[in-house]
């Protein structure tokens, strides 16, 4: 929960997989160049039950990005679907209906279509489809957030997360993390140094290229 | 004149970055720190130029010796 008064915090509903790994990097990068600060539910120290956590967290957020696009069955038998990014969608929705009703809610998804056949209840939401590339998830983060004070160019976006993903190696090592998703202070770390260098590149771009 | 300005303007300190993140500010001064470093590193070592980071082409560029 960011303690800055006017910041907004953004809830990233992702998948922690290794392989979603450059695909939360691009989230990361696209949400510090709105000024914007990523929330996920690993970065939440343990003792209390885990769904109670997700919910605090979404309730401290104004935003929530919900990406479904590695709802699909797993490899280890029995083969199960991924259930918890549809289930916290479920939870938000619920949220933003009954208690917080200036939440927002994006569903992301990386096939067109695909959302509304598996999840037929979300008819006439907007999905933002990303193809599962980092480029689409800049432009669609622009689509999503096209009413803040804030709009950097996809370009801008892009040089943040090619300069996050070369040093993210760098950036692991000081907490001997393996990954974005090794723990609280893996995530954190990178979410700083997303917003530093958002902070150094965000509309002074376009003057030195 | 104008934009400059108003890049000033967003710059948030260690303090502002350490109280948006609950973290401490030797941390977020720690961060930018390795940041510099590699920054340093990337242009000496690398020679990766600033405006070919940008355009997303990392790495040294082969000399025309080499490429012979």
């Amino acid at each position: 929960m960011p303690r800055k008064s006017g910041e907004k915090a953004v809830f990233l509903n992702i998948p922690y997989d290794p392989r979603f790994g450059n695909l939360c990097l691009a989230y990361i990068a696209g949400l510090a160049c709105f000024r914007l600060t990523p929330r996920a539910t690993l970065e939440i120290p343990g003792g209390e039950r885990r769904l109670d956590r997700i919910i605090d967290l979404i309730g401290s957020c104004q935003f929530s990005i919900h990406d479904l696009s590695r709802v699909q069955l797993d490899r280890i038998k029995p083969r199960t679907p991924r259930f918890n990014m549809p289930f916290e969608l479920g939870l938000t929705v619920a949220w933003q209906r009954l208690r917080n009703h200036n939440h927002s809610w994006f569903v992301f998804e990386r096939t067109p279509f695909r959302a509304a056949k598996s999840l037929s209840d979300l008819g006439g939401t907007d999905i933002y489809i990303h193809g599962g590339t980092a480029q689409g998830i800049f432009q669609q983060l622009c689509n999503a957030f096209v009413n803040e004070d804030r709009q950097p160019s996809v370009e801008e976006m892009t040089s943040v997360y090619l300069y996050l993903k070369e040093d993210l190696r760098s950036i692991l090592k000081t907490s001997r993390a393996t990954s974005v998703f090794s723990g609280a202070r893996a995530f954190r770390d990178v979410c700083v140094i997303a917003r530093l260098r958002a902070r150094s590149r965000v509309g002074i771009q376009s003057r030195q290229l | 004149m104008r934009q400059r300005a108003i890049i000033r303007h967003g710059v948030s300190s260690p303090e502002e970055m350490a109280e948006i993140y609950g973290i401490p500010v030797s941390r977020v001064k720690t961060l930018e720190r390795l940041l510099l470093r590699l920054d340093k590193n990337r242009s000496t070592k690398t020679g990766t130029t600033e405006k070919n980071m940008i355009r997303g082409k990392t790495g040294k560029k082969r000399s025309a010796k080499k490429i012979r």
